[in-house]
């Protein structure tokens, strides 16, 4: 069932961050063409600014905030690790997890509640577009959602080995083990 | 009381090795939740959690570590030092000088450090260690060198100083040019001094005759015309200096294609790269924001600036001390979250003493500039560190003869202002 | 005593905050004999620009800087206040908003529902086109990239041949410089913020491209837990406020454009035929402004015809 779980993780994590580097060359891509419009045929393109500002930038960030943890990539301070015993990084894991577990938590109900109420009342942003205004706040919804059962899967991973006394879970491999 | 034991579990959160994003997140959202509540928790995570990251002009941070990505996947990165391993390797600790120039040259593109550093860390510390240069001294010259592109024009952390403290932006940016030289010069004494102390830290490349040093550069022209490109659209009016990040990492994108190293897998690689990256920065961003709003409701920051003022002291004491206090912040706050923390409370002090808001402006950024390099936030540091896959404490270690030769140069910038004022005062 | 947080964007010192919000204070105060204490946090302290409504509604903030356009999705209807072609001072415009806010249209369609109180709000100046060029009639304007903010500026730029460009604020003195756009649709205090004048050759004088309100409101559930006396201080205060920002804000424009003129920007007024022809462009945009809303099921007509009735 754990492999389960995991490999299904893994799985939503690889569609997110595909999104993701979408968006990312989709950015560069499109100032890249708005930049030569404007210059070369004075006709920018109106929505860009918008387009990216609300949604792409949202979603660079939270499409990819569970899968950069997934990779280890979020910096840490690294300095007092090495000397620290097993149990004692566990422990940190393990309530330094469930704590961000919760924040990201509060953030799905926050985000996925106003989204449902601004895709209900069709609010929209007035710019060069009428911009749905509920489609933002679902992606920081989706992207926690995601980042929260991950943390929550590695806390719960953490505490089990530090039970059981059995390695189940590696600790994170950051700079230093390279 | 709260706030003291906030700070507390930040370091200790820290120290555990908890993500440093992660750190400011919790220790903010406990600080909020004991001093106001859920309600107040939820409603800065309702605001801050989506405003941190939409916004278009925060492109330049994803768009430059897009480019230096696909500057290394092209491979043009490892044919820049190997021409400037020919043109300076003479000379002691080149390569280490050859980086603080670049460092210079690509903060006139660039408004943001860690992009610089990125773009630095990615090119220049494999030619040193290459060349078998220690490796924290190459860690520590590309993270100080870095900072050069908050200092040098233009800049988004003066930009951020002219709107929060509504001080004319076009001088602020003009005021940073003569202290950026400085801090360039600093840089190169510092890996002079360095080198003659130790000359094991940086060994001597070979001499070149005349015509090496010539064909070196043909390696090069990829580089120079991508940078000449950033520079020129921006120059000539072409884009912003945010739109140009995008068009630098287009160009760069063109040169990996066209030196046939850009395979699909590669592409998706590098940019994979490059959005986590920007996920780990936007992380302490939202974190330093979460953080940074418990710091502003509980009122610590006017606190301690209004005891300063009870004090009486002579100006240039209360100077060092906010130095002091910038320093200290630098070292476990996010440099935006410091401007907009202390820049309003901070500034009506500094010109009641009749200092100039654009003098205290680029020497307050000066100060940063230390605070990106040293522990335990250091995001100039953490970057070079996640780059170079070296440990972040060397790269500290590395960088710590420069935060001294930094307080040497921001002891002269307090004591001659003109260095900073002289600029701006010809412009119209 | 009651104490208030009070959050907003402005940069420390901003003319807003110095004529509107502490003249508000100390309005309040005087009238409740100091039972209200103030804990202001400027410059985004508390979040940014687009975060203050909810900010206010959620409790960070008692009291909370509004811009509509910053949340059109949730006050469509406030944005009437920045349509071009209708207030041609700041005063007139301001007093009109006040009516609206003050258990009139805008209240009942949109404050209200919103559960939100407007304490006191102004509209800025007109805005004008500042150009790099000198500006003879509207003709000049067509072709050139101006940088613009919302929708109804830019529709309005567009359909004089010009080219709307976002842009944010602090980019435009450089872009100004190397070309990067011709000009700028700003109000005279910005355009002297932002250092701008000497980038600059023409503007347009006496005309409207639209506008901007800053307003500042409270939560009616926080409004509703405050005493009597100090709720009545609120709104009259308010609207002393109100009225000493736009007084202000119009007795200053002279002296701005002194200041911008001395910087060697000439202003031209428009002949009868360009200022027709841009009223009937502005009344286009008007239309098509409450078509949108109208649209969406929102009294889009009715607000304008309500605000057009309260500018007389
Ligand atoms: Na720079
Ligand atoms: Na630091």
């Amino acid at each position: 069932m754990i492999a389960r779980n995991r490999a299904l993780m893994a799985a939503l994590e690889r569609i997110l961050r595909a999104i993701g580097v979408a968006c990312l060359l989709a950015v560069m891509a499109i100032v890249f063409c708005d930049v030569g419009a404007r210059y070369l045929m004075n006709a920018p393109f109106p929505w860009s600014y918008e387009l990216i500002g609300m949604y792409l930038m949202p979603a660079m960030f939270y499409f990819a905030v569970s899968d950069t943890l997934a990779a280890d990539h979020h910096i840490a301070v690294d300095l007092l690790r090495p000397a620290m015993p097993p149990w004692l990084a566990r422990g940190v894991e393990v309530l330094g997890g469930l704590a961000m577990a919760g924040v990201f938590s509060v953030i799905v109900w926050l985000f996925a509640s106003s989204s449902l109420e601004k895709w209900a009342s069709g609010a929209v942003v007035m710019g060069a577009v009428e911009w749905p205004s509920w489609i933002p706040d679902a992606i920081v919804a989706l992207g926690s959602a995601v980042i929260a059962l991950r943390l929550l899967g590695r806390a719960v991973g953490h505490a089990l080995s530090l039970v059981t006394g059995k390695a189940l879970i590696a600790l994170p491999a950051r700079v230093e083990d390279h | 009381m709260l706030a003291a034991s906030i700070v507390v579990l930040l370091f200790l959160l820290l120290a555990g090795g908890v993500p440093v994003g992660f750190s400011l997140a919790i220790a903010g959202a406990a600080g909020l939740l004991a001093h106001g509540g859920f309600g107040l928790l939820s409603g800065i995570l309702s605001t801050t959690s989506i405003s941190t990251v939409s916004s278009y002009e925060l492109i330049s941070i994803p768009m430059f570590i897009l480019m230096a990505e696909f500057v290394i996947l092209s491979g043009i990165a490892d044919n820049l030092f190997r021409a400037a391993a020919v043109w300076v390797g003479r000379v002691p600790g080149g390569l280490g000088i050859a980086t603080a120039l670049s460092g210079a040259g690509f903060g006139a593109i660039s408004g943001s450090s860690t992009a610089a550093a990125a773009t630095l860390s990615a090119t220049s510390i494999p030619a040193m260690l290459e060349q078998g240069y220690e490796p924290r001294f190459a860690c520590g010259v590309v993270a100080i060198s870095g900072t050069l592109a908050m200092l040098i024009p233009p800049s988004i952390a003066l930009i951020l100083f002219g709107i929060i403290a509504d001080v004319s932006i076009g001088k602020l940016l003009i005021g940073g040019v003569i202290p950026g030289i400085l801090v360039t010069f600093t840089i190169v004494l510092t890996v002079l001094y360095l080198v003659w102390r130790d000359p094991s830290r940086a060994p001597r490349g070979d001499g070149h005759s005349l015509r090496e040093k010539v064909s070196s550069l043909r390696g090069v022209w990829a580089m120079i015309v991508l940078f000449g490109f950033v520079t020129g659209v921006i120059y000539l009016g072409i884009a912003t200096p945010t739109e140009a990040s995008a068009l630098g990492a287009g160009g760069a994108f063109a040169i990996a294609a066209a030196s046939g190293r850009m395979r699909g897998g590669k592409l998706y690689a590098a940019s994979l790269n490059a959005l986590r990256s920007t996920a780990m920065i936007f992380m302490i961003l939202v974190g330093a924001h979460v953080f940074g709003y418990f710091f502003t409701l509980t009122g610590v920051t006017p606190k301690v600036v209004a005891g300063i003022g009870a004090l009486e002291l002579p100006p240039w004491l209360v100077i060092a001390v906010i130095i002091g206090i910038l320093v200290v912040l630098g070292c476990f706050l996010d440099q935006i979250a410091i401007l907009v923390l202390t820049v309003p409370v901070m500034l009506p002090v500094v010109q009641a003493m009749g200092y100039d808001p654009v003098w205290f402006g680029v020497v307050m950024i000066v100060a940063g500039e230390v605070g990106m390099i040293t522990p335990p936030v250091g995001l100039n540091a953490f970057v070079v560190a996640r780059y170079a896959r070296r440990p972040l404490s060397e790269v500290f270690v590395g960088a710590w003869p420069h935060v001294l030769a930094h307080f040497v140069l921001i002891a002269v910038l307090v004591a001659m202002p003109q260095l900073v004022l002289w600029l701006p005062s010809r412009m119209l | 005593q009651t104490s208030l947080r009070v959050a907003d964007s402005l940069p420390v010192g901003h003319f807003f905050a110095e004529q509107g919000l502490k003249f508000w204070i100390a309005e309040v105060r005087r009238q409740t004999n100091n039972a209200v204490e103030v804990q202001h946090f400027p410059a985004e302290q508390l979040g940014k620009a687009k975060d203050m409504f909810q900010l206010a509604m959620t409790g960070v903030a008692d009291i909370a800087y509004v811009v509509p356009s910053y949340v059109s999705d949730k006050m469509p209807l406030m944005t009437v206040s920045e349509l071009p072609g209708l207030a041609s001072t700041s005063c007139q415009g301001t007093r009109a908003f006040m009516k609206l806010v003050r258990g009139g249209v805008l209240d009942k369609q949109e404050l209200a529902p919103n559960g939100f109180v407007v304490l006191f709000g102004a509209i800025l100046e007109p805005y004008q086109v500042y150009a790099t060029r000198k500006i003879e009639s509207l003709e000049s304007i067509n072709g050139m990239k101006l940088r613009t903010a919302g929708a109804a500026q830019g529709a309005t730029i567009k359909a004089l041949g010009g080219v709307p460009v976002n842009m944010a604020a602090p980019d435009t003195y450089e872009s100004l410089s190397r070309g990067t756009i011709d000009g700028v649709v700003f109000p005279t205090a910005s355009l002297l913020a932002y250092d701008l004048p000497s980038r600059l050759k023409g503007a347009t004088q006496d005309v409207s491209f639209g506008t901007v309100l800053i307003s500042y409101g409270i939560s009616q559930k926080k409004f509703l837990s405050l005493p009597e006396n100090v709720r009545q201080a609120m709104l009259s205060a308010g609207d002393a406020a109100a009225n000493n920002v736009c007084t202000f804000l119009d007795n200053g424009v002279a002296a701005n454009r002194a200041k911008i003129a001395a910087a060697g920007v000439s202003f031209t007024r428009l002949g009868e035929a360009d200022t027709k022809k841009l009223a009937g462009i502005a009344a286009t945009v008007q239309k098509d402004w409450a078509a949108a809303l109208d649209k969406r099921g929102k009294p889009g007509t009715e607000v304008l015809e309500a605000y057009v009735d309260a500018l007389k």
